[in-house]
């Protein structure tokens, strides 16, 4: 984001950070052993804190700057009294609470360099010796905001005399606020003409606040986030949702225009179909006749004398449902038998058969082989 | 849009985002019907445009195995349906079944070549014999008349008595 891009943002849609003033803080940079893994520093931050106050950890509103593979760690420190009741209330609604100077950590200038960040009432060096991102030296002086001008190169030139062996150091204004959107992942502020960023897992540890408190504000940032994605999802659900309406509705038109040329075609189509419908039929009354009294005289053959046909009918060409009547109930499953045995006879299947009055009806459906059948060659 | 979201109370977001999320979901449930009965429909069109495109390209194939199967017959010799109905009285005639005959068109089915007809028969309390000298004579008029279904049944009071209804078909030749 450019600066002029920074600069239009209005003041209710930046991230809000209050910026404490540095004097309030003592600061150190303190040296870290080869291979200090990342998970280690807020425990080493809290010995260091043991070690340089007079106070309890939990008396002090602290936070640090590391970044991984640093061979040191800037911590810095205020006694939690010398903030008011106001002044915690005030840090309550903020995205971040930090020293002024902290919000200049982010610039972590690659070659050697040096700022002097002026505040209303004080002044801090910070030199980076280009080795490190974090700076290897910070000093910072208290002065009067209305202190004569005297006194103000004095402080700063014995400030400068601090930062012996970094090039001449750049004088900037404190930030006042951050220049980071609200919803945005990353913390930033502007610092002279440029842009000090801080990637969103050190905003926790540069901030002084609590530390049970900010990890309760990173459950909520968390609990947003979730909302936020869900709110996007769902933004994403509607506009699919429209496009796939809007595509449905060009879908219909296509497809009534094809259901026309359906509509459009039938007739034709049902012309052809029909021929062939017919040229089949024409081709079975010449090669497949059907033989209905051939049936009958082969199943006539076995045709126990107690049986009497009542009706036959046939079913395709090749099957013939006859129903009959007996007085001798046991020739119904002897005929069946006897049936089956026929080499003309494919299948034989006995179906309903009621018994009244000492008489037997009964349903036999004969499947013929088709060869069984074959008529003579049409003359 | 984020700065927005970001920028109002939890509760406010819980709202925002339950309302949204109602929407989308209605929305998406609405047009997920619409889509699967577009889906449906379109299938259904598809298989029955590909269907009769394929009739389509096979007509000259049909119309030419059609024009084949017809080939062999004699077009002097098949049938309209008034003919048919005349010829199975005469046959009637022939084997004696005359009064216990009845005869009905039951459809004509036409092509640019031919047509085929279909007629039911009914020879009631006829004796064996007629019946089957009606059979041979259907027999005879092959494959110009051909014999579709066939059923028979005996007169319950007297079984020597025997009913036959057969379904018959002709082929005619437009020519």
């Amino acid at each position: 984001m450019s600066l002029l891009q920074n600069l239009k943002l209005s003041a209710s849609a930046r991230k809000k950070a209050v910026l404490l003033a540095d004097h309030a803080f003592f600061l150190r940079v303190v040296p870290l052993a080869a291979g200090t893994q990342p998970p280690e520093i807020p425990g080493l931050v809290e010995l260091a804190l043991e070690g340089l106050s007079p106070f309890s950890v939990a008396q002090l509103c602290y936070g640090y700057y590391y970044q991984p593979g640093a061979s040191r760690l800037l911590v810095y420190a205020a006694y939690r009294r010398r903030f008011t009741v106001e002044d915690a209330e005030a840090w309550a609604e903020a995205d971040a609470v930090l020293p002024a100077f902290a919000a200049c950590l982010g610039l972590a200038p690659a070659a050697p360099a040096a700022l002097l960040v002026t505040g209303p009432d004080f002044i801090t060096a910070i030199g980076w010796d280009g080795s490190d991102a974090v700076p290897a030296v910070v000093r910072t002086r208290v002065i009067a905001a209305d202190a004569p001008a005297g006194e103000r190169a004095a402080v700063r030139a014995e400030l400068v005399a601090q930062l012996n062996g970094f090039p001449p150091p750049v004088g900037v204004p404190a930030p006042t606020e951050s220049v980071s959107r609200i919803g945005d992942s990353d913390l930033k502020f502007n610092v002279g003409d440029r842009v000090s960023r801080f990637d969103r897992s050190y905003i926790d540890s540069i901030d002084v606040r609590d530390k049970a408190e900010l990890a309760a504000r990173k459950r909520d940032r968390a609990r947003n986030l979730y909302l936020w994605r869900a709110f996007l999802g769902s933004a994403a659900g509607i506009v699919v949702a429209a496009m796939v309406q809007f595509g449905l509705q060009g879908g219909q038109l296509w497809l009534k225009r094809q259901q026309g040329r359906a509509a459009e075609q039938a007739p034709a189509v049902q012309k052809i179909e029909t021929g062939q419908n017919l040229a089949n039929r024409i081709e079975e009354l010449s090669t497949r006749r059907l033989m209905p009294i051939r049936m009958m005289e082969i199943i006539n053959e076995k045709r126990p004398k107690t049986i009497q046909f009542l009706r036959t009918a046939t079913k395709g060409l090749y099957v013939l449902e006859v129903e009959g009547q007996t007085t001798a109930t046991p020739d119904v499953f002897n005929y069946q038998a006897a049936l089956k045995d026929l080499p003309a006879c494919e299948h034989v299947e006995l179906g309903q058969t009621t018994d009244r009055g000492g008489v037997t009806r009964f349903t036999l459906t004969v499947t013929f082989k088709p060869e069984a059948l074959r008529p003579a060659a049409p003359t | 849009m984020k700065t927005f979201f970001f920028s109002r109370h939890i509760r406010e977001k819980i709202l925002l985002t339950t309302l949204l999320a109602l929407v989308a979901i209605v929305w998406l449930g609405r047009v997920a019907r619409s889509a699967r009965a577009f889906w449906v429909d379109w299938r259904a069109t598809a298989t029955v445009l590909a269907m009769q495109q394929q009739w389509l390209d096979n007509r000259a194939s049909i119309e030419a195995s059609a024009a084949k199967s017809i080939a062999h017959l004699d077009p002097a010799r098949t049938f309209s349906s008034p003919r048919l109905l005349g010829e199975l009285s005469t046959i009637a005639d022939q084997v004696g079944v005359r009064n216990g005959t009845s005869s009905e068109i039951l459809e004509t089915q036409l092509t640019n070549q031919f047509s085929v007809n279909t007629v039911q028969v009914a020879v009631r309390n006829a004796d064996l014999p007629s019946l089957l000298s009606f059979y041979d004579e259907l027999e005879k008029r092959a494959p110009y008349i051909g014999l579709e279904q066939f059923s028979l049944s005996a007169n319950p009071t007297n079984p020597s008595l025997l009913s036959a209804v057969m379904r018959v078909s002709s082929v005619e030749i437009n020519r």
